[in-house]
């Protein structure tokens, strides 16, 4: 029996241990099957329906229960206990009590059952078979122990890992691709990731680098061989090539750039050191020209990187501008005017000279054109008469300078206007033996006016003296500076120097009467003129000309001529333009009808410009300035309102002229019919200047 | 009333945009900017009305927009998130990574970029001066950290591959040495291009020059200068890339005069096809007509850019021997491209110093080496040039050895526009005319001048010729002196009427100025200011020339003297 016994359960610990996995109760049993016969049913249910009591409670009877049809199960004839030593399986049968039928173990039921004994697990695992260590107890450690039991993702494929793993295979250009997919099988167990990566090659989502082309063959195409065409550009495109501006070419050398330039070209010393000392963007080049006999010994160029660097920059960052170049000849922007040939006659040489006794202020032509009235320096009128400059006559009006003379615009007369000091003057020149019986007559007429003796009346600025036939002296308060005719010859307007408050004053020969119509407006005028035809006066401040209207009293025009210093006014005989002289140099046409502002602003001279008069009935106008020139100009008029005024300049008259630097034409006058000019200024010469072919 | 207008929808402030506002639009940094601006050439404007401050640089808003779109941009901010990784990693010391990073750089391609803006090959030729000359000096440059030797390399075939084409086909029609380099022309397709190589020396690098932005330049002219000289070989029918010989540097091209043939051969094909259209579809549509039109354009570009127009070459069957010290591959490129045949003190050469058939030896030293060979003519090196520059082959007596060369000018002065023609030029202006008298003279006057001592050689700045010239002008005037007293009087008299009528007309023109607004006077006067400036400039020249040479002619006279 113990001979027997030990195979039985150990029989499979060596089997056992080579194929675990198959283990099972039934093939077990098959291979025991020639061993024991069995009763199938037995094995699986009870037969038995009686439940869990216990089976003492049928000792009395002859059966054991009832089985599932209903009939009694007969207790079996026992084996007597001789039959059961004699049986040698004896030892693996249990008598089942409750369906009364003896089991055979088999020999896994038997392994059980003695590892149950042993107090060892009834399943035949890895885990249960080792020796149990005990960790906690059988050491004592320094370091905590781990946690007993791993975690999950310890037993799952690393999501990290794979997505690392596709990028290794994404930069493999290493290794040709078969072996780095059969690498790819041999590192990575996990078949999911392979498969993915598979997809991933297969969808294009894993691409093979392309083996780097040679720098130099990067380019070697034709990018332009498709068909070139124009129709393909959009409006942005389009638009974007009319916007682009080409960068200007650099300039080419010049013969001073050569290694080995004409002598000419090589700098003086001079200039080598200007050029040196210079910084390098104020020099004019950027290389000095040198000269090397040979070739080979021209070194190499310090700056040519610099240079081309800066070339460079200039592409990227400097700021590109179309620029118009004018392509016009300069001589085409000087426009084209008539040839003074064709205006003539002007006056272009001096013809008569004539030196006065003193300095002369102002001069005045006869509206006869016989006598030329100079107002001198030191007191005196003086005549002289046109055209030989032959002083006639002589007439001391006052101690003090006469600063200005007017002939009265009647023909037929012989009366002048005249100021000095505060008073203004009306001379009668015949008294001095001048003119003719009839001039005489007209003059006395003129001066002895309707009611002599009225000068007391109410508004009189002025003091009225006379001496009979021969002058009449008007007092002011203030010294005068100017005088001027109205053309019917009966009022005059005389300025007063002193500018603050109201300066013109208007005088009535013919009823001794004289006003002071502007109380405020009449402030700092200067020059101050009638118009030819209409009741209108012109008053010059410093920098306005202000039109009024005598009649209405009012404020007609305020004319701009943007100057700073008025110095004269010249009314144009129609009455519609004007020529306004000023101290900047300046020179104003005013065309009434057209506008506040000049027409035109000729800036002829360099210096101050103390005179301009309009010619009384040729198409000519000067003016004269102190830069000791005169400058005669053809000025026509047009009746047409649609055509402006057609202004050429014609001659400067500045050689003849005296030899004093300064203030050599200071006043001038236009002979009333001929195109005769009279200049004359404070060096006491007189000249005419007359039209010589 | 109308509705107020919104700032900033219109004019200016809508076309126009700051640098600052297009950076922050395009997110690039400012050198990354700049980059993109040179590689698809986008320049700052000019605003009329400058919005937001005259310091600030202005850019067309369309020409930001049009960057927007650019696919190098989104390369662009690639690289810099891989510069970032480099740094990250080598901070981080991951030497794999780095490694792997360092092998798998993001690169680029700029071939749409030259696309766009030349969309026609005619287009890439007319801006070729600034590639050609950046890529010229490139190859010069010693590689250092920022330039790297794959880049000259490359420069350095392009230059070659170009110059052969031009060698090739005999387009160069300029040469001028200046003291910084040396300048090219060559007439390519009807375009003209100039472009300047720095003289063959080490270049010092200087260190305030910014190497990044011409380094950038040079990407893109490389680009482009690849895909021309491709077109230039395949159009012409030579094969592409040409055979180098790296050993010398040279182009080894087999034969130039076969290469022109089969150009020529190639045109009359052409020709030939043309009138074959032209009989066959007389009576087409317009569309043929068309095609015809721009057949034509072709065929007589070709036959510009290539031998049509210049048949004769200067040196052709010439063969020329160069001396060590010459600079050999500016005379063997200048020399080949006029149809001489080369050969130089060196290996390679395709002719040896004792070849048979030498016609010319071009030498810069002061006396030979050796034995002077008495069937070839010597010349110094500026022969060459002034040769190639006045087309014809110029008398080498002026240029032999030892003497004082006559001044080198340059090819590229309009002498009416200048004002100045130096007198060398005038000389070489008769000559060309075929003055036979003049060469036998020039002769002469060479011959004299050699005789001359040298230290009178160095201090005289002129050449003989113009001395010859001078002599011959003073002996002229002596004879006739007395005629001219004779004639003096009624020259005056006719001189004065004329100068009165003259002033008179002045004098009307001064008065006209008169006439004239303010804002034409003061654009006359620029004018004129500007044409005085280069009269004065002229008329200095013009008194210094008189100046040396009546120092010269002084100087000639003390020396006769003291010789009787």
């Amino acid at each position: 029996m113990e001979g027997d016994e030990p195979g039985s359960p150990v029989v499979s610990d060596d089997e056992a241990d080579s194929d675990l996995e198959k283990v099972e109760f039934e093939e077990v049993g098959d291979e025991i099957d020639g061993l024991i016969e069995e009763d199938d049913s037995s094995s699986d249910e009870e037969k038995n329906t009686i439940g869990d009591i216990p089976i003492r409670w049928y000792d009395g009877y002859d059966h054991i229960g009832y089985n599932r049809e209903g009939k009694q199960i007969i207790r079996g004839k026992r084996k007597s206990p001789l039959e059961e030593i004699l049986d040698p399986n004896a030892w693996r049968r249990v008598y089942d009590e409750r369906n009364d039928e003896e089991l055979v173990l088999t020999d896994k039921e038997l392994d059980v059952v003695s590892r149950i004994r042993a107090g060892q697990y009834t399943g035949r695992t890895t885990e249960g078979d080792e020796e149990i260590v005990p960790w906690t107890s059988s050491k004592i450690e320094i370091h905590p122990l781990p946690e007993p039991t791993e975690p999950k993702r310890r037993f799952t494929p690393s999501k990290h890992e794979a997505a690392k793993v596709e990028k290794c295979i994404e930069s493999w250009p290493a290794y040709t691709w078969t072996v780095a997919f059969s690498l790819l099988l041999i590192f990575l167990r996990n078949v999911i990731q392979v498969v993915k990566i598979v997809r991933a090659i297969r969808a294009g989502l894993i691409v093979k680098p392309a083996k780097a082309e040679k720098y130099g063959n990067l380019y070697s195409f034709d990018v332009w061989e498709e068909k070139e065409d124009d129709e393909e550009k959009s409006k942005t495109e389009q638009a974007r090539d009319l916007m682009r501006i080409h960068a200007p070419k650099e300039p080419l050398p010049g013969h001073a750039e050569s290694y080995n330039p004409p002598a000419e070209y090589l700098p003086t010393e001079q200039e080598r050191k200007e050029w040196e000392e210079a910084e390098p963007e104020d020099r004019k080049t950027n290389f000095l020209p040198t000269k090397y006999d040979s070739l080979r010994k021209v070194p190499a160029y310090p700056t040519f990187i610099r240079e081309r660097f800066e070339r460079c920059l200039d592409l990227y960052t400097a700021v590109r501008v179309r620029k118009e170049k004018l392509r016009i000849n300069p001589e085409d922007l000087i426009p084209k005017l008539p040839s003074p040939e064709e205006l003539k006659p002007f006056p272009n040489y001096v013809s008569c000279s004539a030196t006065c006794k003193s300095p002369v202020l102002s001069i005045s032509m006869h509206p006869a054109g016989q006598f030329l009235a100079a107002a001198c320096d030191d007191g005196f009128v003086r005549f002289f008469e046109v055209p030989v400059l032959k002083c006639v006559a002589e007439w001391q009006l006052h101690e003090e300078a006469i600063v200005n003379v007017d002939w009265c615009p009647k023909p037929n007369v012989l009366v002048f206007a005249a100021c000095a000091g505060p008073s203004v003057i009306i001379g009668n020149a015949c008294s001095e033996g001048l003119g003719t019986e009839a001039n005489a007559i007209d003059s006395r007429a003129l001066l002895a006016g309707d009611e002599i003796g009225d000068n007391v009346s109410q508004g009189n600025e002025g003091e009225w003296t006379e001496e009979e036939d021969k002058s009449v002296e008007i007092k002011l308060k203030r010294r005068a500076r100017n005088v001027a005719w109205h053309h019917g010859g009966d009022y005059l307007a005389s300025v007063a120097r002193d500018t603050t408050g109201s300066s013109v004053a208007i005088h009535r020969l013919s009823k001794r009467q004289s006003q002071v119509p502007f109380k405020k407006s009449g402030a700092s005028a200067q020059v101050v003129s009638f118009h030819p035809s209409r009741p209108f006066i012109f008053i010059a401040s410093k920098q306005h000309i202000r039109v009024y209207n005598l009649q209405k009293q009012v404020l007609v025009k305020k004319l701009l001529p943007g100057a700073r210093w008025i110095s004269s006014l010249s009314v144009h005989p129609s009455g519609d333009h004007l020529l306004v002289a000023t101290y900047d140099m300046k020179l104003c046409w005013f065309d009434l009808d057209l506008s506040n502002l000049p027409y035109k602003i000729l800036r002829n001279h360099d210096e101050a410009i103390r005179e301009a008069r309009f010619h009384p009935k040729l198409p000519l106008f000067a003016d004269c300035s102190d830069d000791g020139t005169v400058l005669v100009s053809h000025g026509m008029v047009y009746n047409d309102l649609l055509q402006n005024a057609l202004i050429v300049p014609l001659k400067r008259i500045d050689k003849n002229l005296a030899e004093t630097p300064k203030l050599r034409a200071t006043t001038l006058a236009w002979h009333p019919s001929l195109p005769w000019l009279f200049t004359s200024s404070g060096d006491k010469k007189i000249y005419l200047f007359t039209n010589v072919n | 009333m109308g509705r107020e207008k919104k700032k900033g929808v219109s004019g200016n402030a809508a076309n126009y945009i700051t640098r600052a506002k297009a950076l922050r639009k395009l997110q690039l940094s400012l050198a990354d900017f700049r980059r993109l601006c040179i590689l698809k050439g986008i320049y700052p404007r000019e605003p009329k009305k400058k919005f937001d401050g005259v310091t600030k640089t202005y850019y067309l808003t369309k020409d930001i927009q049009f960057l927007l779109h650019e696919p190098l941009l989104g390369k662009i901010r690639e690289i810099r998130a891989y510069r970032q990784k480099i740094k990250r990693a080598r901070a981080k010391k991951e030497q794999g990574t780095l490694k792997t990073l360092l092998r798998n750089k993001p690169t680029y391609k700029i071939d749409h970029i030259v696309r766009e803006r030349y969309p026609t090959f005619s287009d890439a030729l007319r801006d070729m001066d600034d590639a050609l000359s950046l890529v010229h000096m490139f190859q010069h440059l010693p590689s250092e950290k920022s330039i790297k030797p794959h880049r000259i390399q490359n420069c350095e075939r392009l230059a070659k591959e170009f110059q052969n084409y031009v060698a090739t086909t005999g387009s160069l029609d300029k040469v001028f040495v200046s003291v910084k380099g040396i300048y090219y022309s060559a007439r390519i397709g009807g375009e003209r291009t100039v472009w300047v190589e720095p003289h063959r020396f080490t270049q010092e690098l200087p260190t305030d020059v910014d190497y990044r932005v011409m380094l950038t330049f040079l990407e893109f002219y490389e680009c482009l200068l690849s895909f021309v000289n491709y077109r230039l070989y395949t159009t012409n029918g030579m094969p592409y890339p040409p055979k180098m010989d790296r050993t010398e540097g040279k182009v080894d091209q087999p034969d130039v005069e076969a290469g022109r043939a089969k150009h020529v051969q190639e045109n009359i094909a052409e020709i030939l096809k043309k009138q074959e259209a032209d009989e066959d579809d007389e009576d087409n549509s317009e569309n043929d007509d068309e095609e015809e039109l721009k057949m034509e354009g072709e065929v007589t570009q070709q036959s510009n850019d290539g031998t049509g127009g210049k048949e004769i070459l200067v040196f052709s069957g010439l063969k020329v021997f160069l001396g060590r010290e010459t600079p050999v591959s500016a005379l063997v490129f200048v020399l080949r491209a006029q149809g001489a045949k080369v050969g130089w003190d060196g290996e390679n050469s395709p002719l040896s110093s004792d070849e048979p058939g030498l016609t010319h030896w071009v030498i810069d030293r002061p006396a030979i080496p050796g034995k002077r060979r008495m069937d070839l003519e010597y010349v110094q090196p500026q022969w060459v040039f002034d040769s190639v520059n006045n087309s014809t082959l110029l008398p080498t007596a002026i240029y032999g050895i030892g003497v004082t060369l006559p001044p080198h000018l340059s090819p590229f002065v309009d002498d009416e526009a200048e004002g100045y023609v130096p007198k060398y030029k005038a000389y070489l202006q008769r000559l060309r005319e075929g003055d036979s008298e003049l060469f036998k003279e020039s002769a002469v006057a060479v011959n004299d001048d050699s005789d001359e001592d040298v230290d009178d050689l160095e201090n005289a700045d002129e050449n003989s010729e113009a001395e010859e010239e001078e002599s011959e002008n003073e002996d002229g005037s002596g004879g006739s002196e007395d005629e001219d007293e004779d004639d003096e009087m009624e020259e005056d008299l006719s001189k004065d009427m004329a100068e009165t009528k003259e002033e008179g007309e002045k004098e009307s023109e001064e008065l006209a100025k008169l006439m004239m607004s303010r804002k034409k006077r003061n654009l006359y006067e620029r004018m004129v200011h500007g044409k005085n400036r280069k009269s004065e400039e002229v008329r200095k020249l013009e008194e210094r020339r008189e100046e040396i040479e009546t120092k010269k002619a002084k100087k000639r006279r003390t020396r006769s003297e003291t010789k009787s």
